[in-house]
C-alpha cells in the first residue's frame, strides 16, 4: 500500500516535470514569436519576465524608467488566458494607466519627466469555465526604450 | 528563487500530493483537507514569487550617458586581457555583464574595432557558462554585418542579453542570469562615476543619483535568487555597503501627474522624485562601485 502510494507520486512528479518543463521552453517560444516583435520600434531591455500563470492570478514588475526616454510596457498572454490585463501605478500606487479602461490595449507607451519607479501589475481574469483544472498559459511583462 | 522554478516546484508538490491523495482509500474529508491543503499552498506560493525586479539594461545605461555628454574612453573598459582569469561560474557572470556593458559603450560610440574585441569576450564568457544563442558567432555575423548601423547593433546586444537570460532561467540557474545583470549595472555605475570625476558633468551626476531606484531593485533580484549561486550573499554585502550611501541621498517626491497629448499622442507622466547628490556623497559612490567592480573584474 505504502510502496503504491509513493509510486503513483513519483511518477507524478515525473510527468509533470516533463510537462511542466515543456511548458516553459513554450513560453520562451511564444515570447519569442509573439512578442519580441510587438517592441518594435522599442529596444527591448534584454530581461524575460514571463511566467506560467493560471486564471485569477496575478504578477508584478518593478522597474525604474528615466527622463529623456520613451517607454513602451507590453504585456503579451497567451490567448487561452482571456483579457488579461494590466494597471500601472507608482510608488505610492496612485493609478496611472489601466489598460481596462483604455479599451484594453496590450501595450503603453508614454515618457517620463523625472525619473522615477513603477509597478506593473499584471492581473489574469477569473475563468469561466466549468472545468476543475483552470486554464493556464503564458505571460510575458516587457519594458521597450528609444531616446526621446 | 527563479518564479518558474517556483511555480514547478508548487505544481510538483501539488501534483504528488493530489496524486496520492487520490490513491488513498480514505473517506471524502481527508481528501477534502489534502486538496485544500494544495490549493492554498500553491497560491501562497505563487502570490509570494510573482513578482520580477527589472534593471535597466547596459544598452539602455549607455544610451543615457551618451545622451547626458560623456565621451568615450577606452581605459575605463575592462582590459580584455582580463577575460581569461575568470574560472568560476559567478566571475565568468559577473563579467559576461561587465563585458557586455563595455560592448554597449563601445558599440554607442562607434568604436568597431573594440565592438568586435570586447564581442569576443562576451562570447567566451557565454560558452564558458554554456549559455546557448547568446554572443555567439551567429550573433557576430549579425554585428559584423550591422557595423554601420548603431541602432541595430543595440538592438543585437539587447537581443543577445534576453536570450542569456531566457536560456538561464529555463535552465534553471536564475541566480548566474542575476549576476550578469548585476555585473552591466555595477560597470554602467563605474563608468558614470569615472567620467563625472573628470567631467563633473551635472547630468550625470544627476544619473547617478537616479541609480537609487535601480540599486534597491537589483538587490531585491539578488536577494530572490541568493539561493541558487553561492556568491551572490558576498556581492549582496557590497551593494548593501552602497546603499547605505545611496540611502543618504535627499529624494523629493511629488504628485504623480498624467497629461496626454492628443495631437502627437504622447503621454507624459510629470513629476515623480527628484535626487540631490552632494559632492561627497558622489566621492563616496565613486570609492564604493571602484571597490566593488575591481574586486570583480581582478
Amino acid at each position: 500500500m505504502k510502496h503504491n502510494y509513493f509510486m503513483k507520486a513519483f511518477v507524478a512528479i515525473g510527468f509533470i516535470a516533463f510537462s511542466s518543463t515543456v511548458t516553459i521552453a513554450q513560453c520562451n517560444t511564444f515570447v519569442k514569436k509573439k512578442c519580441l516583435p510587438k517592441i518594435a520600434p522599442f529596444t527591448q531591455n534584454g530581461q524575460m519576465n514571463t511566467s506560467t500563470l493560471s486564471a485569477g492570478q496575478k504578477t508584478t514588475l518593478n522597474l525604474t524608467f528615466y527622463s529623456g526616454q520613451d517607454y513602451r510596457i507590453l504585456v503579451c498572454a497567451q490567448e487561452d488566458l482571456g483579457d488579461v490585463t494590466f494597471r500601472i501605478m507608482d510608488l505610492q500606487h496612485k493609478v496611472i494607466f489601466d489598460s481596462q479602461k483604455n479599451d484594453s490595449p496590450d501595450f503603453w507607451d508614454f515618457k517620463v519627466k523625472n525619473t522615477q519607479e513603477f509597478i506593473v501589475e499584471v492581473q489574469v481574469p477569473q475563468s469561466e469555465s466549468t472545468s476543475t483544472i483552470p486554464p493556464s498559459g503564458c505571460v510575458s511583462v516587457m519594458v521597450g526604450f528609444k531616446k526621446g | 528563487m527563479n518564479i518558474q522554478k517556483t511555480t514547478l516546484l508548487a505544481s510538483y508538490i501539488a501534483t504528488s500530493l493530489a496524486f496520492a491523495a487520490c490513491s488513498s482509500t480514505t473517506d471524502s474529508s481527508t481528501g477534502e483537507t489534502v486538496d485544500t491543503a494544495v490549493a492554498d499552498t500553491k497560491v501562497k506560493d505563487v502570490k509570494a514569487q510573482n513578482v520580477f525586479y527589472s534593471i535597466p539594461s547596459p544598452v539602455e545605461t549607455t544610451t543615457l550617458l551618451k545622451a547626458a555628454g560623456a565621451k568615450y574612453n577606452a581605459k575605463l573598459l575592462n582590459p580584455i586581457e582580463n577575460v581569461s582569469k575568470y574560472a568560476t561560474a559567478a566571475s565568468k557572470a559577473l563579467n559576461l555583464g561587465i563585458y557586455g556593458s563595455d560592448l554597449s559603450l563601445t558599440s554607442i560610440f562607434d568604436q568597431t574595432q573594440e565592438s568586435m574585441l570586447y564581442l569576443k569576450c562576451t562570447n567566451k564568457l557565454a560558452t564558458g557558462l554554456g549559455i546557448s544563442g547568446a554572443f555567439d558567432e551567429k550573433t557576430t555575423s549579425r554585428i559584423e554585418a550591422n557595423l554601420e548601423n548603431r541602432d541595430s547593433l543595440l538592438a543585437i546586444i539587447s537581443d543577445s542579453y534576453w536570450t542569456a537570460d531566457a536560456y538561464l532561467k529555463d535552465n534553471g540557474q536564475p541566480g548566474v542570469s542575476a549576476l550578469i545583470v548585476a555585473g552591466g549595472w555595477i560597470e554602467g555605475l563605474y563608468i558614470a562615476t569615472e567620467i563625472a570625476k573628470t567631467t563633473k558633468n551635472a547630468t550625470i551626476v544627476t544619473r547617478i543619483g537616479e541609480q537609487k531606484l535601480s540599486l534597491d531593485n537589483l538587490i531585491a533580484l539578488l536577494e530572490s535568487n541568493k539561493a541558487d549561486n553561492e556568491s551572490i550573499p558576498e556581492l549582496l554585502k557590497g551593494l548593501g555597503e552602497l546603499k547605505k550611501i545611496f540611502d543618504a541621498i535627499p529624494v523629493t517626491t511629488a504628485e504623480t501627474t498624467v497629461t496626454t497629448d492628443k495631437e502627437k499622442g504622447v503621454t507624459t507622466v510629470g513629476n515623480g522624485s527628484t535626487f540631490t547628490i552632494t559632492p561627497e556623497q558622489l566621492k563616496l559612490i565613486t570609492d564604493k562601485s571602484t571597490e566593488i567592480r575591481n574586486k570583480i573584474i581582478q
